[in-house]
C-alpha cells in the first residue's frame, strides 16, 4: 500500500464536473437492448434511473469542458499550472496519452502532461499523484478526470449496458489556500492483482491486439463473477479507508460526509450501513449518473461543494475501488 | 453461538435480499431457491455485517446451498456445541 500524509497542506480548488448532454433513462437502454424486461427492474437492482452517454465527443473532449469550468470558475490557477494530469481508461487513442492533446486545446504551454489508468479509483488515485507532485515541488497540478464508458457497451451484455455512463471532473491541485474548497488531509492506495480481470476489456492491447479475426464482442467492457467484484468493492472501500483513519488519527464518528465511488446504490447503501448510516451524508449521484468509472467520485464531490449543509471544517471520506483491484481513498477537510 | 441460532440468522439474513420463499432445504442449489449472483452478494455482505466477520472472496464461488452458507457461518465465527 502506499500512503500519502503531506507534511505541509496541499488544497484542492473545486472539483467541477461535466456530464455529455445525452439523457438516457431505463426505457431507452431496454430498447437499444431488445430486451424483454421493465425498466423498473433496472432501477431495483442497480438504483440507476438514468445516466448521460457522450454523441460523438472523446475523452479530451469531456476532460476540456471540466477543465474550462474550473478555469472559468477560478481563473487565477490558469497560469499557475504546471503539470496536467489526465485519469482515463478510455483515452481518445491506445497510444500515445490523451494528457497532451488536453493540454494543447487547453492552451497550456509551460506544464508537463501525463496520463493515469486505475479505472474507477482514477480520481482519488490522482489526488494522491497530483498531491504528492504538488507538495514535492510547490507547483499548480491540473487533475482531470474524465471517462467514455458507453461506446465501451454491447447491448448483449446485460451486466454492464444497464450500469455505465460517461463525465468528468477536473480539480487544481496546490499549496496555496486562498479560494480552495478542501484540504486533503491524506491519500492511501491499495492494489490486489489476483482479481486484475474481474472488469475488463478483453481485446486492443498488446496481449491480444485487434486484428481481423478479433470477436467484436471482445473489444466491449466484460464483467465476470458479479457478487465477487460487489464482496470485493465492499472489503476495499470499507478496510482501506479505516487504516488511514487510523493513520491520521481521526475516528469515524468524526467523519461528516462519505463520497463513495459511484457504481450502483447496492454498493453505496453498503458503504452507508458500515460508516455513518442512514444520516443522508452518503453523497449518492448514480442514480441519474451511472457508473462513470475514474470520474466518479470527483463528480460526486462537486454535487457535495454545492451542498448548502457542507460546513467548514466538515470532515470527507472519498472511498473508491473498482477495475483492475485498484482501491483508493482519502481524506478530506472543507476549507 | 448454537447451530440452530446461526441458521435461524442466515435465512433472517437471506429476506433482506428479497428472497421470498419459505421452501428453504439446506441441500437444494441457491439459484434454485431464487438466489441469483446479485442476491448471494447482498446476503453475504448483510451476514458480515450481523456475524462480524468477513467472508474471504475465494469462498463465495462454494456456497452452492444454504447448508454451504451456514457450514461457511459457523467456521467464522465458532460453534459451541
Amino acid at each position: 500500500m502506499s500512503t500519502f500524509r503531506p507534511r505541509e497542506p496541499i488544497y484542492l480548488k473545486g472539483p467541477f464536473s461535466h456530464l455529455p448532454a445525452k439523457t438516457v433513462d431505463n426505457e431507452a437502454i431496454i430498447k437499444w437492448m431488445g430486451a424483454k424486461i421493465r425498466s423498473s427492474w433496472i432501477e431495483k437492482r442497480t438504483g440507476i434511473k438514468s445516466r448521460q452517454w457522450v454523441e460523438n465527443e472523446s475523452c479530451s473532449d469531456l476532460a476540456l469542458a471540466a477543465a474550462e469550468k474550473l478555469l472559468v470558475a477560478r481563473p487565477e490557477l490558469r497560469s499557475k499550472i504546471r503539470q496536467v494530469i489526465l485519469g482515463t481508461v478510455s483515452g481518445d487513442f491506445i497510444s500515445p496519452p490523451t494528457s497532451p492533446l488536453l493540454q494543447e486545446k487547453l492552451g497550456l504551454t509551460d506544464c508537463g502532461a501525463f496520463d493515469v489508468g486505475a479505472a474507477c479509483a482514477g480520481f482519488v488515485t490522482g489526488l494522491h499523484v497530483g498531491g504528492s507532485l504538488a507538495f514535492s515541488t510547490g507547483e499548480t497540478q491540473l487533475l482531470i478526470c474524465s471517462e467514455i464508458r458507453s461506446k465501451y457497451l454491447s447491448p448483449k451484455d446485460f451486466a454492464t449496458a444497464v450500469l455505465f455512463g460517461d463525465g468528468s471532473a477536473a480539480v487544481g491541485i496546490d499549496t496555496d489556500p486562498k479560494g480552495a474548497d478542501f484540504k486533503l488531509l491524506g491519500t492511501k492506495l491499495a492494489s490486489d492483482g489476483s482479481v486484475f480481470d474481474l472488469i475488463s476489456i478483453p481485446a486492443g492491447g498488446s496481449k491480444r491486439p485487434f486484428t481481423s479475426e478479433t470477436d467484436p464482442e471482445e473489444a466491449f467492457l466484460k464483467m465476470h463473477d458479479g457478487a465477487s467484484i460487489f464482496l470485493k468493492a465492499v472489503h476495499a472501500m470499507t478496510e482501506l479507508p479505516r487504516q488511514l483513519l487510523t493513520e491520521l488519527g481521526i475516528r469515524e464518528e468524526d467523519l461528516a460526509w462519505i463520497v463513495p465511488h459511484q457504481a450502483n446504490l447496492l454498493l453505496i447503501n453498503e458503504i452507508e450501513k458500515r460508516f455513518l448510516g442512514p444520516t443522508g451524508r452518503t453523497i449518492e449521484t448514480v442514480s441519474r449518473t451511472g457508473n462513470t468509472s475514474g470520474a466518479s467520485v470527483g463528480i460526486a464531490l462537486d454535487a457535495l461543494r454545492s451542498r448548502p449543509e457542507l460546513k467548514k471544517g466538515d470532515r470527507i471520506l472519498l472511498a473508491s475501488a473498482g477495475g483492475g483491484g485498484l482501491a483508493a481513498c482519502a481524506v478530506l477537510e472543507r476549507c | 453461538m448454537t447451530r440452530d441460532e446461526i441458521k435461524t440468522k442466515v435465512i433472517d439474513c437471506l429476506a433482506t435480499t428479497g428472497c421470498d420463499t419459505d421452501y428453504l432445504p439446506e441441500g437444494e442449489l441457491l439459484p434454485n431457491l431464487g438466489v441469483d449472483s446479485l442476491m448471494k452478494a447482498l446476503w453475504v455482505v448483510e451476514l458480515e455485517r450481523r456475524f462480524s466477520v468477513r467472508m474471504p472472496i475465494e469462498k463465495l464461488k462454494a456456497l452452492g446451498t444454504l447448508g454451504d452458507v451456514i457450514a461457511t457461518i459457523e467456521s467464522l465465527v465458532g460453534l459451541l456445541k
